[in-house]
């Protein structure tokens, strides 16, 4: 595929559930496209419209306006083809028959995948191999913990071997340690070395912090914006951030702080008995009004103990900057 | 490949099925209960000097009511008892996220249900045989061809059913129509003849009223397709209105549920 073909298309979408009174506007007016071998992340607070995208892009949801289209094909015309080339990871982990063993289980979502039967077992054998659940083949999938569960779900989205992948919010009931496992599988192996073309929805920030190649954020249904972590970053107004520890007369020295226009905000970090830290956010990154900070701590015969650049340039400040009504 | 995924939805439901062996075991017992229930029955009527029904034994007659009850029953029921398990089970989702057709993955799961409750009939006629039902004449051959064409009908009602869980997920009328209706005036436990004509009429508007006096006719009578074809062409008409109806209404009640995204309620 041409890499500037997008895998998939979405186009002044629209989703409205209920009708009157009830009615709720879930997704409005998005627009976006996502290239091969991207790992698309969809974010935003819950009620945001991410899961409702993507239901949409999975056939599970009719949009109300607007087209889309994955890998080529339309999802309103073309569902069967859509479906035959994604996979979908919800984080609903009884989504499974407990009582069957996790073979019998991917085998039947094999055949309903088309997958051929001669190769059914193989695959099998490499997706448990790949998500660790070798192991766990012959055990009744009631038998398996949380994250085990969670694990299989993926394993099934990649029994066909699918081009494009839907993971929402596929982490979810793991363990630290087994989370940063299948981040690193879905980033190294299915994104890098396999090119597969990954969406990946989360409300947790810090799994889209260093793992994402472009991010959309969305509020109230609609994008706020759109971009690599850094050119999000890049689009954050100019302000600068010091973690400073102080001594001496410290409720006099943050009073002052606060009448001065160039201090954006001032929170304290940790208070002692005779020092005490505190970060320091500035409305433009200029000396004169880092001066003008520790300007007020000399008048007040305190003393600065040490500082550092804090710069706040996280997902977690760039969704909450564009999250924000007042933020066109 | 269709075929391919039907019997895989065959072999997974069977799996189910057999993985709970005491209701899976329980379901077979019921079946030889209900033959010996049909048994002391007829010998009660037998003391009072009455055994004769139809050309048979009241035995053999409900024998066949029987067998007929609980495919009419199972064919009706099938389709949203097994949609609705799915549904809380939260397997659907992800059966219809997969290259299978929406209405082969709504209905497929109940495709080992059907095959079973065919088991049953037979093994019940069988067992029957065995106590006593006299089978003496039966023609087989038109038998299973007048089961084929019933199931084909009878199929409708589990595909409507099947749509109104869909939408209205409980209160399905469909069920109830054919677990009382149905049982009442379609003469599964006795003849249509002893109900007032007036109500008679209700009989003759039930495709199961043809199907029951078809299958009665070539297991008791002996009779064939020269005999029977009024039935099985009236059976025929029944399927040729109902079956794309509700497949009409299968398609609304997707479109439904795709439109309201309520696939995940119960």
């Amino acid at each position: 595929m041409n890499p500037e073909t997008p895998v998939i298309e979405v186009s002044h979408l629209y989703k409205t559930y209920g009708t009157g009174k009830q009615q709720v506007d879930a997704v409005r007016d998005v627009s976006f496209r996502v290239y091969p071998g991207e790992l698309f992340g969809l974010f935003g607070p819950n009620g945001a419209g991410k899961s409702t995208i993507v239901r949409i892009l999975t056939t599970l949801l009719l949009p109300t306006r607007g087209k889309a289209w994955v890998n080529g094909y339309d999802v309103v015309q073309d569902p069967l083809a859509v479906r035959a080339s994604i996979g979908l990871v919800t984080a609903d982990e009884r989504s499974f028959y407990g009582r069957l063993s996790v073979t019998q289980n991917l085998q039947f979502y094999a055949a309903m995948q088309n997958v051929p039967r001669r190769l059914i077992r193989e695959r099998i054998e490499y997706v448990l191999q790949l998500f660790g659940l070798t192991e766990k083949a012959n055990t009744p999938v009631q038998m398996l913990s949380s994250g085990q569960k969670q694990r299989l779900n993926m394993a099934r989205a990649l029994l066909h071997d699918p081009q494009v992948l839907f993971l929402d919010e596929p982490t979810r009931s793991m363990d630290v340690q087994t989370a940063d496992f299948v981040r690193g599988l879905i980033r190294d192996e299915l994104a890098d070395k396999q090119k597969k073309t990954i969406v990946f929805i989360s409300h947790e920030l810090h799994e889209m912090e260093n793992f994402c190649h472009r991010v959309t954020i969305l509020a109230n249904g609609r994008i706020r914006t759109s971009g690599t972590p850094a050119e999000l970053a890049a689009r954050l107004p100019r302000r600068a951030l010091y973690r400073v520890v102080i001594t001496g007369d410290i409720p006099r020295i943050v009073s002052a702080w606060h009448t001065l226009a160039g201090v954006e905000s001032v929170a304290e970090v940790s208070a002692g008995t005779a020092a005490s830290a505190f970060d320091i956010a500035l409305a433009d990154d200029s000396s004169a009004a880092w001066l003008e900070v520790l300007k007020v701590v000399q008048a007040h015969n305190g003393r600065l103990e040490t500082w550092r650049r804090a710069d706040d340039e996280s997902l977690r400040r760039i969704v909450a900057h564009f999250s924000r009504s007042d933020v066109p | 490949m269709n075929s391919y995924k039907l019997l895989a939805l065959i072999t997974h439901n069977f799996r189910l099925a057999w993985a709970y062996k005491l209701n899976f075991v329980t379901r077979y017992l019921g079946m030889i209960v209900s033959v010996l229930l049909f048994f002391f029955l007829d010998q009660l009527l037998r003391q009072s000097g009455t055994g004769k029904v139809e050309g048979g034994t009241y035995f053999t007659f409900l024998l066949i009511g029987g067998a007929f009850s609980r495919y009419l029953e199972l064919s009706s029921h099938a389709f949203s008892a097994n949609l609705r398990e799915e549904m809380l089970r939260g397997t659907i989702e992800p059966l219809l996220v997969t290259a299978t057709p929406t209405t082969l993955a709504l209905l497929g799961p109940s495709s080992w249900m059907l095959i079973e409750g065919t088991l049953l009939v037979i093994i019940q006629l069988v067992v029957g045989a065995v106590v006593g039902a006299d089978f003496s004449q039966a023609n087989w051959l038109t038998a299973l061809l007048i089961l084929g064409v019933s199931l084909t009908s009878l199929l409708s009602y589990g595909i409507f059913s099947a749509a109104f869980v869909i939408v209205f997920k409980r209160g399905d009328p469909i069920n109830w129509f054919v677990n009382s209706v149905a049982y009442v005036f379609s003469g599964v436990f006795f003849p249509i003849t002893l109900l007032p004509p007036w109500l008679r009429i209700i009989s003759y508007a039930l495709p199961f009223t043809y199907a029951l006096r078809a299958l009665r006719g070539a297991l008791m009578r002996g009779e064939g397709v020269r005999q029977l074809w009024p039935d099985l062409l009236v059976l025929a008409g029944f399927t040729a209105v109902l079956l794309p109806v509700s497949f009409w209404f299968m398609r609304y009640a997707i479109h439904y549920l795709k439109e309201t995204g309520e696939l995940t309620h119960y």
